[in-house]
């Protein structure tokens, strides 16, 4: 059997041996009593130092809305297609320039939208 | 079951080590739970694309570490110095245990410090540690001990 590493006392102790390494440690501890001993003092501050650390353990309250981001596409599209029936539909109601204007205020308003939904 | 279903079933058994983990990082309960949330929109954003064959818990600890690091950065400038802790956090016996055990790692190198953290404060195993860190195993197996080392060397020479 080749020689126990420190770091693998430590891997021992963690369970993250593999089970023919964690067999042969284990002969290992039961004939000898120093390894024993030092395994023993690795274990209680491995046990203090995780009962610590749990005592900073709780649960946080979380907000995860994947629709807000969809909702905002929703309306940007809706924007855009409610600004393009007003162009088609506009000059049977209107004049031309009027329409125009209004064409322009549509277009900067659907890319205000877009830009705002980018941003997120 | 949408993604965002999946999601966040993976997610609800890991907030409470995320909490402790990043609390060991900022050393703020405020901070720690800003971090969190950005970390769990962040983690849904990308949960698309989340390679199946990794480990869960190590992808999203890896973004919940990039989240500290910006909560951090964020609020540096608000610190005297970086063992500053928040008041709010020392109310009880049991909040001065894990960070007396914080402010000794924040006396072992950055590389040792990071591994006790991902060790004790998230309770990853070696395999989660490896990945996050992209190291391999055995580095992990030997790093840790020498962490171990050096944080019983910082918190005897402070109990002395």
């Amino acid at each position: 059997m080749k020689t126990i590493e420190p770091y693998e006392l430590s891997a021992y102790l963690d369970g993250e041996l593999d089970a023919v390494r964690t067999q042969e440690i284990e002969r290992a501890l039961g004939r000898d009593p120093a390894l024993r001993a030092e395994l023993e003092s690795m274990k209680t501050l491995d046990e203090a130092w995780a009962a610590a650390a749990r005592t900073a353990v709780s649960r946080p309250s979380l907000r995860l809305d994947p629709v807000v981001g969809d909702s905002r596409l929703i309306v940007s599209a809706a924007v855009i297609i409610v600004g393009l029936l007003a162009v088609r539909l506009a000059p049977k109601f209107i004049d031309l320039m009027t329409a125009g204007v209004l064409a322009h205020v549509v277009v900067l308003a659907a890319t205000l939208a877009w830009l705002v939904r980018s941003d997120d | 079951m949408l993604d965002s279903e999946r999601y966040a079933q993976s997610l609800s058994p890991l907030l409470g080590r995320a909490i402790a983990y990043a609390r060991a990082l900022l050393r703020s309960r405020h901070d720690a739970e800003d971090a969190v949330q950005q970390a769990a929109m962040r983690g849904l954003e990308r949960f698309a694309t989340f390679d199946t064959n990794r480990s869960f818990k190590a992808w999203w600890f890896a973004i919940l570490r990039n989240c500290c690091i910006d909560v951090r950065r964020d609020t540096h400038a608000s610190r005297t110095t970086p063992l500053d802790v928040d008041p709010s956090d020392t109310t009880t016996s049991l909040d001065e245990e894990w960070q007396r055990l914080a402010a000794a790692m924040e006396r072992v190198s950055a590389d040792h410090r990071e591994i006790l953290q991902l060790k004790y404060f998230a309770d990853q195993s070696y395999a989660e540690i490896a990945d996050m860190l992209a190291i391999p195993r055995g580095t992990v197996m030997s790093r840790l001990y020498l962490a171990r080392k050096a944080l019983a060397a910082a918190m005897s020479s402070e109990q002395s």
